[in-house]
């Protein structure tokens, strides 16, 4: 029995890895966790088969391949949400098991364990984001007709929509973290992507300050044929957004009890 | 040595632990008894750093848990309700904490091995009984060979073989040098395998000491009557008007008392019309102890509950 606990064996069996310990642990909970690969497949799946309709519809309408591309808020609409369910999940899903107290007893310090797990998320859902993009601009290809966009729209649209996606779940990742449950941080997430933009559909200063409206302009900007200024605002505001919800998820996780 | 001292947290305005003081040696299973609500499991998050004090500390080898390097390889744990995803399996489960901890895979086999999970090592837990999930919790807490063990209800749902097993090795480990702090309702069992106890009751200490040494002290000989459950309140009430002090036990119709009150609680029996099924003096030992220790405690603190409140618990 002595495999249990014998001095030697403790110096054998542990190794200085403490600074990477967290982003190993996260690296493995997010990469084996079932919600990442069937919200990533389905929603590449999903933003893929909607863009491609969009172009069959817009394409017996005799729209030009350049509108083809608009995507717009629909395809990436989707993704989002599912970007951010994703993140829910991934939030909050150890908390209903009380897999948390392990994990915050193997790390201790918590806001290291949060960043470790937005990073290893947006990394996810970046590589999702640009394999959706890379999906819709094949698609454009393939059904899209004349006028294939400009190398820099495309690649903006392949990287706007992974930095979209990423953002997404991170801040679904946030408020799962400051809901601890998985039901409601999925219905506040849902409610968040499809209630509120009808909501805030009469005002259009406000609808634009919303996350789901200004990540889906992220990756649809470019086809719209917007300036710089706007591309900027819906950055900032996306990433306002991320940054508000994960300060308030690190407070909310460093100074409660568990 | 985990070193407790004068520790205090209160959630809500009400203290559930109050200048808790006691150490854990390492070599030596110690006991943590309590009944429900003794403020156990929040002593065991405030030492873990799941929770923060409002004043006192709890230190490891000198340190506070948030501030060890590799912390499970210092302390390994296994918190009440603490299980892995249902949708995990204990090998998937181990191989993250172990990957995260830098400890090499072979570990992980090993400990499936020796925690007797390689049967079930690729299921999901969901199908698990609670017995075998609480394995796996173990199997958990000792994967970095942690100097340190803190157990919450490790038994809990075990069979009777399972916690046979589970003592063996808690022996065992102790045995190597390990320190463990062990959490749990089982009095009988915590009397074989702790060499001391911590007992807590209304988050307070009550008493602390090796098992021995407290058994001895609190675990006076008592006697226990049975009745029909129709007569424990009337006979509870005629017994205080005599002055017998008699408590009653989890069982309906069981009641306790101090064995020296034998002879009248017989001649209670006789002269109440009351329909005895059983009168008996029982060994003094660590339960004996505990209820001594615990039931005033428990009782002064529901009586201190408001009526509604107390009436709404089962």
């Amino acid at each position: 029995m002595t495999v249990l606990a014998s001095p030697a064996r403790r110096a054998m069996g542990a190794t200085t890895r403490s600074r990477t310990g967290a982003l190993v642990m996260q690296t493995d909970y997010v990469l084996t966790s079932t919600s990442t690969w069937v919200c990533s497949v389905l929603g590449v799946l999903v933003c893929g088969v909607l863009a491609t309709l969009y172009m069959l519809m817009t394409a017996r309408g005799g729209d030009s391949g350049a509108s083809n591309l608009e995507i717009g808020f629909t395809a990436t609409s989707v993704l989002v949400l599912a970007a951010m369910i994703s993140g829910c999940v991934i939030g909050s899903q150890e908390w209903g098991s009380g897999q948390h107290l392990y994990v915050f007893t193997a790390v201790p310090r918590r806001s290291a364990l949060l960043a470790a797990r937005w990073g290893v998320v947006a990394v996810v859902w970046f590589v999702t984001g640009c394999a959706a993009g890379l999906v819709v601009v094949a698609a454009n290809r393939l059904l899209g007709g004349s006028a294939p966009p400009a190398t820099a729209a495309t690649i903006w649209l392949v990287a706007g929509t992974g930095l979209a996606a990423a953002q997404a779940a991170v801040i679904g990742v946030n408020i799962a973290t400051l809901l601890h449950s998985t039901v409601l941080s999925v219905v506040a997430t849902v409610a968040l992507v499809s209630l509120v933009p009808v909501l805030t559909a009469l005002q259009p200063g406000l609808h634009r300050l919303l996350p789901t409206t200004s990540l889906a302009a992220l990756s649809s900007l470019p086809t719209h044929g917007a300036d710089g200024a706007s591309l900027t605002t819906a950055l900032l505001v996306t990433l306002t957004w991320t940054g508000l919800s994960a300060a308030a998820a690190s407070v909310r996780l460093t100074r409660s009890d568990l | 040595m985990i070193r407790v001292r004068e520790l205090s947290k209160s959630w809500r305005g009400e203290v559930v632990v109050d200048r808790v003081s006691f150490d854990v040696r390492p070599g030596a299973v110690t006991g943590l008894l309590g009944p429900n609500g003794a403020g156990k499991t929040t002593t065991l998050k405030l030492l873990l750093g799941l929770a923060a004090p409002d004043s006192g500390t709890a230190t490891v080898d000198g340190r506070n848990y948030c501030d060890l390097e590799r912390a499970t390889t210092v302390v390994g744990s296994a918190l009440d309700g603490a299980l892995p995803l249902a949708s995990s399996s204990p090998r998937r489960f181990l191989t993250m904490l172990a990957r995260g901890q830098g400890v090499a895979r072979s570990r992980v086999d090993e400990v499936i091995e020796v925690m007797g999970l390689t049967s079930v090592a690729r299921r999901p837990c969901r199908r698990f009984s609670l017995g075998m999930r609480k394995r796996v919790a173990l199997s958990a807490a000792i994967l970095c060979r942690p100097r340190y063990l803190v157990l919450d209800e490790p038994a809990n749902g075990m069979d009777q073989a399972s916690t046979v097993w589970l003592r063996t090795t808690l022996r065992q480990l102790a045995a190597e040098g390990t320190g463990i702090l062990l959490a749990s309702h089982l009095l009988d069992e915590q009397q074989r395998t702790c060499d001391q106890v911590v007992v807590m009751a209304a988050g307070r200490l009550v008493a602390a000491g090796p098992v021995g040494a407290v058994v001895s002290r609190y675990g006076d000989p008592h006697l226990e009557v049975t009745v029909l459950p129709a007569e424990t309140a009337s006979l509870q009430e005629r017994a205080g008007s005599a002055g017998i002090v008699l408590r009653p036990g989890e069982v309906p119709g069981v009641l306790t008392g101090p064995a020296s009150q034998l002879t009248a609680v017989g001649d209670l029996l006789g002269s109440g019309g009351f329909h005895p099924r059983g009168l008996r003096v029982l060994d003094g030992g660590l339960a004996a102890a505990y209820e001594n220790l615990t039931v005033a405690q428990q009782q002064h603190k529901l009586s201190a509950l408001p009526q509604t409140h107390q009436q709404r618990r089962p």
